[in-house]
C-alpha cells in the first residue's frame, strides 16, 4: 500500500513538473512580455529597468526555478489586466465561486440522476426506461456552452425567472449549476441504473420480498443502499473534471470563477495570469486524480499489486 | 406499489420484429440519414447554400428566421443558414484529422510499446499517463492565447489530448494477443518483428480502434466546438459551429436564432455518432460494451 501510494505521489509529481515547464516556457514562447505591454517608443532605460524587475535577463533555467520556488510558496507574479491584484489574490477570490458552482452541479447530478437512475431500473422497458435512455443520450451528446444560451433563453429571458448572468443570491446559481450539472446527471443515471439492476437480482433481495417488505422500502432503502457505492465514488472523479469544465459554463454565464478568469486572462495575454490559472487548475485534478486511485487501492486490494 | 420481477433480459423487447427491434434500439437508419442531411450539404455548400458565408448584408442584421433567412441573419446581416452549412466542413475536417493521426500516433505507439516491453514501454506509459491527466481545456485556452489560435495549434492540441486513449486501448490488446501461440510461431517460421506487429497483431486489433474512432468523433466535434466557442479554436469570420453560438451569445435578449441554430447542428450530428459508434461497437467488438 505504501509502495503504491509512495508511486502515486511521484507520477503526480512529474505530471506537475510537465506542467509548470509547459506553463513556462508558454511564457516564453509568446516572446518578450514587455514587447506587448511597453510603446515601441518606450525607453530604453525604462525597459532594463523593468527587465531587471521581472528578472527577464536571467538565463532560462535560473528564471525557471525562480518561477517554481514563488509557485511554490504561492507567487505567482502580477496580473497585467488587473494591475491592482496580484496573481494569487485574484486566484484565491475566484475560487469559492468555481468551488461553489462545481457544489451545486453535483447536487444537481444526485437529485435528478439518483431517482430517475433507480426508477429505469425498476420499470425496465417503460416508459420511464426510454424517458432515462433518452436523458443520458442527450448528457452525452449537448454541447454544454450551448445549454446553457439555450436554459438562459428560457428561463431568463423568455420567462424571466432567474436572472441572465452574473452573480448574486441562489437564484443566479440555478441556470449555471443545472448546464455544468447536466453531463453529470446522465453519466449518474447510467452508474445507478446498471448496479441496481445488480443489486435486484441479488438473493437478499427476493428473501426481503419472501418476508413480505412493503416494495417500495425494498427498493429504496434495501437496493438503494447498495447500489450507490459505485455512483458515490464516481463524484471524487468528477470534482476534477467539474471545475475544469466550469470554463465553458462561467463563460456563458459570466459567473466570477476561475474559469471566467481564464478567459478573460486568454482575451487580454495576461501571461502571468495564465500560467497561474492553468498551475490552479492542473494541481486540483491531479490532486483529485490522486485522492481517487488512493481511495480505490485502499477499498480494492487488486488494484494495489497491480 | 406493485413492481414486477424482473424475468426476461433488459435487452429483448417484447412483440415486436428483429429488424424493428435493431432500429428501436440503435436508430441506426435515421442516425445515418441526419448525417448525411447534415455534412453533405456543406460538400456542395458553394451550389447549395442560399448565400456567401462571409459577406453580409449591414442593412438586415439580426433578422428573424423568415422564407428568405430560413435560420435568421448574425450581427452583421450574414445568412445563419449558410455559415451552419459551411461550418460543418470545420466539424468534420478538425474532428476527422485530429482523430485519424491520434488513431495512427497512438495505435504505433501502442503495439511498439507492448511488443518490445522493458523500460521503453514504462516510460511510454508514463507519457500516457501525463496525457490523460491534463486538463485539455486549460491547457488549450492557454496554448492558443499564447500562439494565436489557428486550425493547427487547435488540431495538435486534440491528438494531444487523445492519442494516448488508442495508445492505452490498443497496448492492453497487444499484450494479449502477443502471448498467443501463432505469435511465436510466425517467429519460429522466421518473421521479423515488424512483420509480427504490423502483419500478425495490427489485423486483430483493426477492429478495436475503429470502435474506439467512432465513438470519439461525437467527444473531438463537442470538444473542438467548445475551444472555438471560448476563442481557443477556430478563428473569425470562418463559419465554425462553436463560433457562431458564441457570437449569438451577446444577443440572446432579441436574436435567440444565432446561437440556436449551430448549436443545434453541434447536437444532431454529435447524436447520430454516438448512436452509430454505440451500434458499431456492438457490431464489431461485442467484448467492448462498457466502453
Amino acid at each position: 500500500m505504501q509502495r503504491y501510494i509512495a508511486l502515486r505521489l511521484l507520477q503526480a509529481l512529474m505530471v506537475l513538473v510537465v506542467v509548470s515547464v509547459v506553463a513556462f516556457a508558454l511564457g516564453h514562447a509568446g516572446g518578450n512580455p514587455l514587447d506587448a505591454i511597453l510603446p515601441d517608443d518606450a525607453d530604453a532605460t525604462v525597459r532594463a529597468d523593468l527587465e531587471e524587475l521581472w528578472g527577464i535577463n536571467e538565463p532560462l533555467h535560473i528564471q525557471y526555478f525562480t518561477y517554481v520556488w514563488n509557485a511554490v510558496r504561492g507567487d505567482f507574479g502580477n496580473s497585467f489586466k488587473y494591475p491592482r491584484f496580484t496573481v494569487a489574490e485574484l486566484i484565491k477570490n475566484r475560487f469559492l465561486a468555481t468551488i461553489q458552482l462545481a457544489g451545486a452541479g453535483i447536487l444537481v447530478a444526485v437529485a435528478l440522476g439518483l431517482p430517475i437512475g433507480v426508477l429505469t431500473a425498476t420499470y425496465r422497458d417503460t416508459v420511464f426506461d426510454w424517458t432515462g435512455k433518452v436523458v443520458a443520450l442527450l448528457g452525452q451528446s449537448l454541447p454544454v456552452f450551448w445549454l446553457g444560451i439555450i436554459l438562459m433563453w428560457i428561463f431568463a429571458v423568455q420567462l424571466d425567472w432567474f436572472p441572465t448572468s452574473g452573480k448574486g443570491g441562489l437564484r443566479h446559481l440555478i441556470l449555471p449549476a443545472v448546464a455544468i450539472g447536466w453531463f453529470q446527471v446522465a453519466a449518474m443515471l447510467r452508474l445507478v441504473r446498471s448496479s441496481m439492476l445488480d443489486v435486484l437480482d441479488s438473493e437478499y433481495v427476493k428473501l426481503a420480498r419472501i418476508k413480505g417488505l412493503p416494495e417500495r422500502k425494498i427498493i429504496w432503502k434495501h437496493c438503494l443502499r447498495n447500489a450507490s457505492i459505485a455512483p458515490l465514488t464516481y463524484f471524487a472523479i468528477t470534482l476534477g473534471s467539474l471545475m475544469v469544465g466550469s470554463v465553458s459554463i462561467e463563460t456563458v454565464f459570466q459567473w466570477p470563477g476561475l474559469g471566467f478568469l481564464l478567459f478573460n486572462a486568454a482575451r487580454s495575454s495576461d501571461y502571468a495570469l495564465l500560467q497561474g490559472i492553468m498551475l490552479t487548475f492542473t494541481t486540483i485534478y491531479i490532486v483529485a486524480n490522486l485522492l481517487v486511485d488512493i481511495a480505490y487501492a485502499y477499498l480494492d486490494p487488486r488494484i494495489r499489486y497491480n | 406499489m406493485a413492481v414486477a420481477i424482473p424475468t426476461r433480459s433488459p435487452r429483448q423487447l417484447p412483440g415486436i420484429g428483429t429488424i424493428t427491434r435493431e432500429i428501436f434500439r440503435y436508430p441506426v437508419i435515421p442516425s445515418f440519414v441526419l448525417l448525411v442531411v447534415l455534412i453533405v450539404p456543406s460538400i456542395f455548400a458553394a451550389w447549395i447554400a442560399p448565400y456567401e458565408p462571409l459577406a453580409g448584408d449591414i442593412t438586415n442584421r439580426l433578422a428573424e428566421p423568415s422564407l428568405e433567412h430560413w435560420f435568421g441573419t448574425d450581427k452583421i446581416g450574414r445568412d445563419v443558414l449558410t455559415r451552419v452549412i459551411y461550418g460543418a466542413r470545420v466539424s468534420v475536417i478538425v474532428a476527422g484529422v485530429a482523430i485519424a493521426i491520434s488513431g495512427l500516433v497512438g495505435t504505433t505507439f501502442g503495439i511498439v510499446s507492448a511488443f518490445y516491453g522493458g523500460w521503453w514501454d514504462n516510460i511510454m506509459m508514463r507519457l500516457v499517463d501525463i496525457s490523460l491527466s491534463l486538463p485539455i481545456i486549460v491547457v488549450a485556452i492557454v496554448v492558443a492565447a499564447m500562439a494565436g489560435p489557428s486550425m493547427k495549434i487547435l488540431i495538435a492540441v486534440l491528438v494531444l489530448s487523445q492519442w494516448s486513449r488508442y495508445a492505452r486501448l490498443v497496448r492492453g490488446e497487444t499484450l494479449t494477443i502477443r502471448a498467443q501461440d501463432y505469435i511465436s510461431r510466425a517467429r519460429v517460421a522466421g518473421a521479423s518483428n515488424p512483420r509480427i506487429m504490423f502483419r500478425y497483431i495490427f489485423p486483430n486489433i483493426i477492429n478495436t480502434i475503429v470502435v474506439l474512432a467512432t465513438l470519439q468523433v461525437g467527444f473531438v466535434i463537442v470538444l473542438e466546438a467548445t475551444l472555438s466557442f471560448l476563442g481557443a479554436g477556430i478563428s473569425r469570420p470562418t463559419p465554425a459551429w462553436g463560433l457562431m453560438v458564441a457570437d449569438g451569445r451577446e444577443f440572446v435578449t432579441d436574436a435567440w436564432w444565432v446561437s440556436f441554430f449551430p448549436g443545434l447542428a453541434i447536437l444532431l450530428t454529435v447524436l447520430s455518432m454516438n448512436l452509430l459508434g454505440d451500434w458499431l461497437r456492438d457490431k464489431l467488438d461485442p467484448k467492448q460494451r462498457n466502453l
